[in-house]
């Protein structure tokens, strides 16, 4: 599979990515390091803890990572989270998580196949 | 010879076997029917000489019987005799004995009387004898007797008729007489028996009843001497089988017996003849040799005559034999002779046309040295000329020019000449060694293509130069001397084509070649003015030029061609040559080379992998052959001849979202070259590397065709080296192109060197930022927190940051804390660093926030470079 065609496949923006990055080696040497990045990990856990302020700041941090790469789809789910949780005192929407969790088993599901 | 002989021998046993074997057949039956013949004659001859003697001793019998019945006779006549007279005393009977031997003639039987009283008392004429010895043979009961009787009562041996008178005669003086007996002296028994038939070697034995000896006469001595003739007889060895005890059964039955003995080692005949009525045998024992002696002489001469015959057939068979033999052998020896000849004849013949070719050799290196002579001569001559006339025309410069440049022409021509001459006659003496050397094949085309690019061009001819399923284009050949042909075989095809024609060189790699080895084949083709077949034939023949008026104005050693062969000859390939007059000419080189990679190297571009590929060329071997190449790279590839079409393809591929990731694009199309095609596809807006092929020399339009958007050329002919070389140079572009615009990005600011302090707590995202903005030229060191940040630029020289970019979200101390910090740090010059917030949200509070906290600027999240240019452009003095 292709960058480019990874990128189609998990809604990123192939072209702006690669417009920042200039070279497919490079968007690719990120994306396999997004594949063990931490930041996922700490929104889940941060979401399960059920602290707002600590999964708004995980989700923050997580959308970050996911828009630096251009990874639009995973992007936008983790910045409605994070505007969700916003100087909120409820817990994470089950929902905008649940989509974020799709989002990100789709990236890693194609991750693989690069 | 010898050899044949050997064989001929053999054959000889072999074939002569049957008739040599029926020989010594046939002579085995002659002997033994001669054996055979002689045992029978043998056995005939002692039948014959047994019957023969059977014979006498029957005649002996019969003599003997009627001897023995007259001498009965007489003594029934003295019987009666006797009785007729009265005696008064012994007397008396002495008187009448006298008497009676005297009237009975007894002198004539050699015979006297005895007479035999009761008392045993014998008297004869003699008078009182005394009692007499052998009284015990009247002992018996019967009347007459006969026996032999030598005793001391009367001198000599008698053969003793004894008669016992029926009625005694009595004297008055009391004295009996019983037995009349006659006495008859044994000598004269002799008449009756003997014989002249055995030389006087015959013995008689008188044998008594019970065998043993009564009477023996011979001449020799007695030979059985024993007394017991019947044993004796009964110990001998017998002749042909018979024993003595069939003898004496004989001898019962007939009276008469013979047999046929060895005594003391000599063979003896001895016949046996009883008077039975007598008890009497008599025996004659005779040598053999004496037995039927004419008999036996005839059977031995006859015999003898026998053998000689079978002497002389046996003789006369080994004799026919032989010449049988020989004869064949004799006729063996023709045929062997006459292979011997025919050999000699092939061999003379053989060496006739070895001499004849040595002869034509020969001539033609005559031939070749006169045409040599005349090809030096020639050039020599005109460079003296025009020297000479340079000489004589110093002033006229234009002139001096011209006669100086034909004097050159001339010069190199013959120094051609003479280099094509030493290479010949090297090549011919076996001198030239092929020097195997590492060569690509890639490259020597390239080169030749170098070589005669100019030649081609100044004639106005078009070249092709393809390549064909080379796999392997590392080898080990000859590549000078390969050149040597190549050139040679091209500039030939760029000497007789006219201007317009084409010329081209196709090499392919062939299925078939042994291990470790590649067989090639290389077409050299031209559509010149062509050769007639007679020439075609001859082609490879030294100075050998065709005699037209077109070909003779043409410059040439002649030898090129022959040079060329022996070159290829050497490589152990072929060279043929395909040609028509007026049509063009075809040389076709089949050469097999070593290689010199045995393991297979793969020609795959990891970053084409599956992606597809446009080859455009309006000669389908082409695009057959770099669609084949580019399969081996790993991509798909599509073609078309046609340019138009090309354009059209591309904008289709867009448009189905499956596009040409790169294209191949022969500069030289039939409709629309292929400059024009790359500019056409550029203009569909399509980015993607564009390779332009050409046999041709691309210097003069590189800068248009980059101006069209050209990306890489490729010169033919294509290798897979040369293929997988532009891929990849093309790939490159891009990336340089990249780099390019990094250089642009980093050359149109001043940036370059600039020294930032990243704090990020994001590992990814601090390593993301630091490589974009390090393709600036920008200097980034990083802190994981904000309280890190403060720590180093508290640390630093003033200067040293120029800048500092600061995350607000991070543990440990936040952005905006970190902030405040330094904007407190004592130092002035580090206190008032430029510090630009990241944030993801232009309208964030964060914004404000960081802001009241004392920074400078933000730019947003993900990171992007333009803002990172203007905070740049901003907030750096």
């Amino acid at each position: 599979m292709t960058i480019e065609e990874f990128y189609n496949a998990v809604g990123g923006s192939y072209a702006s990515v690669k417009e920042l990055f200039l070279t497919d080696e490079r968007i690719r040497k990120y994306v396999l390091k997004f594949k063990t990045e931490g930041s996922y990990q700490k929104l889940m856990d941060a979401v399960a803890s059920g602290e707002p302020k600590a999964a708004f700041e995980a989700a923050h941090a997580f959308k970050g990572v996911a828009g630096n790469i251009g990874l639009t789809r995973l992007f936008n789910a983790a910045s409605d989270l994070t505007e969700q949780l916003r100087g909120s005192q409820e817990p994470a929407d089950p929902q905008l998580v649940e989509k974020i969790r799709e989002y990100y088993a789709e990236v890693q599901e194609n991750i693989l196949k690069l | 010879m010898k050899l044949s002989l050997q064989r001929f021998t053999k054959n000889d046993v072999s074939r002569h076997v049957a008739p040599v074997l029926f020989s010594i057949m046939l002579a085995f039956a002659l002997i033994g029917g001669v054996v055979h013949l002689r045992s029978f004659m043998m056995e005939q001859m002692v039948n014959e000489r047994s019957a023969q003697l059977e014979e006498l001793i029957g005649q002996i019998r019969l003599n003997l019987r009627y001897g023995i019945a007259a001498h009965w006779n007489v003594v029934s006549g003295l019987d009666e005799a006797l009785h007729r007279k009265h005696y008064a005393n012994s007397q008396e009977l002495l008187d009448i004995i006298g008497d009676l031997e005297g009237k009975f003639r007894l002198d004539l039987y050699s015979s006297r009387i005895m007479l035999l009283e009761s008392t045993g008392t014998v008297y004869t004429r003699d008078g009182d004898m005394g009692i007499w010895d052998d009284i015990k043979f009247v002992a018996g009961g019967n009347s007459r007797y006969i026996f032999v009787t030598d005793t001391s009562n009367v001198k000599g041996t008698y053969l003793a008729f004894a008669q016992k008178l029926e009625q005694p005669i009595v004297t008055d003086s009391g004295r009996v007489i019983t037995h009349l007996i006659l006495l008859k002296d044994i000598a004269s028994v002799k008449k009756y028996y003997d014989t002249e038939s055995f030389g006087g070697h015959a013995a008689t034995y008188i044998i008594q009843k019970n065998g043993t000896l009564a009477y023996y006469d011979a001449d020799e001595d007695d030979v059985i001497g024993v007394r017991n003739i019947y044993k004796a007889l009964g110990e001998y060895e017998y002749v042909r089988g018979r024993n003595f005890a069939q003898v004496r059964e004989s001898l019962a039955e007939n009276g008469i017996a013979t047999a046929n003995i060895m005594l003391n080692g000599t063979e003896y005949y001895y016949c046996l003849t009883r008077m039975k009525d007598y008890d009497l045998t008599v025996m004659m024992l005779i040598p053999a040799e004496y037995v039927a002696i004419s008999t036996r002489s005839m059977m031995e001469s006859t015999f003898q005559a026998q053998m000689a015959f079978t002497i002389i057939l046996l003789l006369l068979l080994v004799l026919a034999v032989v010449s049988v033999v020989k004869v064949q052998r004799s006729s063996q020896l023709v045929k062997v002779e006459q292979e011997a000849n025919h050999e000699l004849n092939r061999l003379r013949i053989a060496a006739e046309d070895a001499l004849h070719v040595a002869e034509a050799a020969n001539k033609s290196k005559s031939v070749f040295l006169s045409n040599m002579s005349h090809d030096i001569r020639t050039p020599m001559n005109a460079v003296i000329g025009f020297a000479t006339l340079a000489l004589t025309n110093l002033e006229q410069q234009d002139k001096v020019k011209d006669y100086l440049s034909k004097i050159l022409s001339a010069s190199n021509h013959l120094l051609s000449l003479i280099n094509d001459i030493l290479d010949m006659s090297r090549i011919e003496s076996g001198k030239i060694q092929l020097d195997e050397m590492e060569a690509n094949l890639s490259d020597m085309l390239h080169d030749i293509k170098d070589i005669i690019g100019g030649q081609v061009q100044a004639k106005s001819l078009e070249l092709y130069m393809d390549v064909i399923d080379v796999a392997d284009e590392d080898v080990y050949c000859d590549r000078t001397r390969l050149n040597q042909v190549l050139l040679n075989l091209l500039s030939n095809a760029i000497k007789f084509t006219p201007p317009g024609g084409t010329v081209s060189v196709r090499i392919a790699q062939l299925h078939g070649a042994a291990e470790g080895k590649g067989m090639y084949e290389i077409r050299v083709k031209d559509n010149g003015i062509g050769m007639s077949q007679e020439f075609a034939a001859k082609i490879f023949e030294p100075f050998e030029r065709e005699r037209t008026s077109t070909v003779s104005k043409i410059q040439g050693t002649g030898l090129g061609m022959a040079i060329t062969k022996n070159i290829i000859d050497m490589m152990g390939g072929t060279i043929e040559v395909i040609t028509e007059q007026d049509k063009g000419t075809e040389f076709v080189i089949r050469l097999e080379m070593r290689l010199r990679s045995a393991k297979k190297t793969s020609f795959r571009i990891q970053e084409l992998e599956g992606l597809k590929a446009l080859v455009v060329d309006d000669d389908f071997n082409t695009c057959d052959s770099v669609t084949k190449m580019l399969v081996k790279v790993g991509m798909r590839s599509e073609w078309t001849m046609f340019g138009k079409e090309a354009v059209l393809r591309a904008r289709q591929s867009i448009e189905l979202d499956d596009a040409f990731h790169v294209y191949i694009i022969d500069w030289r199309l039939p409709d629309v070259n292929g400059v024009e095609v790359t500019r056409q596809i550029r203009a569909l807006g399509d980015d993607t590397p564009i390779i332009i092929m050409t046999a041709y020399d691309w210097n003069d339009i590189e800068e248009e065709a980059r101006a069209a958007g050209v990306t890489a050329f490729c010169a033919k002919p294509m290798f897979m080296s040369d293929l997988r070389d532009s891929l990849l140079t093309a790939l490159g572009q891009q990336r340089e192109k990249h780099t390019a615009v990094l250089a642009a990005r980093s050359s149109n600011t001043s940036y370059e060197g600039k020294r930032l302090l990243l704090a990020e707590d994001n590992e990814m995202n601090r390593e993301i930022a630091c490589e974009i903005l390090g393709d600036y030229g920008l200097l980034v060191e990083t802190a994981e927190n904000g309280a890190k940040a403060v720590e180093m630029v508290a640390k630093s020289q003033p200067g040293y940051y120029d800048m500092v970019l600061m995350d607000i979200q991070m543990p440990v101390l936040n952005g905006h804390e970190a902030t405040v910090r330094i904007r407190q740090l004592p130092d002035k010059a580090l206190a008032c660093i430029p510090i630009v917030a990241m944030t993801a949200n232009a309208f964030d509070e964060d914004r404000k926030e960081a802001e009241k906290h004392g920074m400078n600027g933000f730019i947003s999240k993900p990171i992007n470079m333009k803002e990172v240019m203007e905070a740049l452009s901003s907030f750096l003095r």
